[in-house]
């Protein structure tokens, strides 16, 4: 008998993003803190995306450890961010964090606001 | 003296309960709606207050709010009967914040008071000259003929204007109060004559989701320094790139006969824009306030509503 599939990540962070993500958390004297991603009304189209560092969970968290990142997703953000990739784009024109979201169904210009 | 002429050279109060008053508490409350509107709100202190533009993603306007600063909670004055669209829309965008909004619009009765003498009639009755001093949008708590009022100092169809907010209760007792310091009653009918030669968009008529801020006459109430908010992107492009289509302007008619709201304007039998308001006025006679296309727009074109009402584009206000 076969185990059951492990449900994926509600957000899949890249490599390159955790390596930011660790790289902030110690500039920002918050190592080993988890990334907590986050959903609030705003921005040009809607919704916005939060990225914030948090040491605790809280109840209803969905947890994910990905390369060497913990990921904390509140519940209520979960609806909006499930199948999202969050990758990090550098160099002199980068856009620092970048969100790809399937459930976007219309994305501002600058990719930080959405609707669906 | 007419209520008309009172508001022209004295003070009136209008009783306006059909607007609505929402209470916005929780610590996210002011930053919840700074995310969703257009003005810069992060700013305001316990006391002020400032009008600013709930606008969808397309930057089309949902309502033009006055958001008033408690000391434990935000006060917002919407549109009449608008407010379960607001309150729907904010409880849309209020995912993870301590905020929570409610229509408090029944627990208060509303009166108007404007004219140039406005200011004088509200620190009379309240015994404080100071009032004519207080800064649009912002408010005191105090005493008003026996009754416990908020005084807001308001956007008005003549002179200076003052929003009284006060218990269904005592209501009448400061509208009285009012009136006792020199305030002459209007009626509904005269409000919206004076209303349409002020320029002042309504909810309903000039303001709804066909249009946007910018055509709507209401950069004042933009912030373009704030950051981003729920139709912020378009509102922006709108400005920067001089894309605003129609601007609200009035309408003299010209050979007799009201602009009827609703009438389509043309320009040599092509579409020159849109009436949203028309009325007889004491002073100016058959004028209307309309949505008219920029290539139209310079005050004195002539234009032809679809009804046969010749009418000649004026400035706002009326004078």
């Amino acid at each position: 008998m076969q185990a059951p599939a492990k449900p994926a990540p509600t957000v899949l962070i890249t490599e390159k993003a955790a390596a930011q993500v660790a790289k902030l958390a110690a500039v920002e004297g918050k190592p080993g803190a988890a990334l907590r991603v986050a959903v609030q009304g705003g921005g040009c189209s809607g919704l916005t995306y939060k990225l914030s560092y948090d040491y605790d969970e809280r109840e209803g968290d969905k947890v994910y450890d990905q390369h060497g990142v913990r990921l904390l997703i509140d519940k209520k953000s979960v609806i909006y961010l499930i199948g999202t990739e969050l990758d990090f784009s550098d160099g002199l024109n980068g856009k620092g964090f970048v969100f790809s979201n399937p459930n976007a169904a219309k994305t501002c210009g600058c990719g930080t606001s959405f609707s669906t | 003296m007419t209520p008309y002429h009172a508001a022209k050279c004295g003070a009136v109060v209008a009783d306006v309960s059909d607007r609505g008053l929402l209470r916005m508490a929780g610590e996210d409350a002011l930053d919840l709606l700074h995310r969703l509107s257009t003005q810069d709100l992060l700013t305001l202190q316990p006391g002020e207050g400032t009008a600013t533009v709930l606008t969808t993603s397309k930057g089309r306007i949902l309502d033009v709010l006055v958001v008033q600063r408690r000391a434990d909670s935000l006060r917002l004055h919407v549109s009449p009967g608008n407010q379960p669209r607001v309150l729907e829309w904010l409880d849309t965008y209020t995912i993870l914040e301590d905020s929570e909004a409610s229509d408090a619009t029944g627990e208060h009765g509303q009166l108007l008071v404007f004219g140039p003498a406005a200011g004088e009639v509200v620190g009379g009755a309240a015994s404080d000259p100071a009032l004519v001093g207080l800064d649009l949008y912002h408010h005191r708590e105090m005493p008003l003929g026996g009754a416990e009022v908020t005084i807001t100092k308001a956007e008005a169809p003549a002179g200076g204007g003052f929003h009284v907010a006060a218990s269904l209760a005592e209501l009448a007792a400061a509208r009285q109060a009012l009136i006792d310091a020199g305030a002459v009653p209007v009626d509904d009918a005269t409000f919206e004559v004076l209303r349409i030669e002020a320029g002042l968009p309504a909810f309903g008529s000039e303001l709804d989701e066909r249009w946007n801020p910018h055509e709507a006459g209401l950069e004042r109430h933009i912030s373009y320094t704030k950051g981003c908010y729920i139709g912020q992107e378009v509102i922006a492009r709108l400005d920067a790139y001089d894309k605003v289509q129609r601007e609200l302007r009035g309408l003299r008619a010209v050979g007799g006969g009201v602009p009827s709201a609703g009438s389509k304007l043309l320009a040599e039998g092509k579409d020159a824009g849109a009436v949203t308001s028309g009325i007889d006025s004491p002073d100016f006679g058959p004028i209307a306030l309309a949505y008219v296309r920029r290539a139209h727009a310079d005050p004195g074109a002539r234009l032809v509503t679809d009804e046969g009402v010749e009418v000649e584009v004026a400035a706002l206000p009326f004078n």
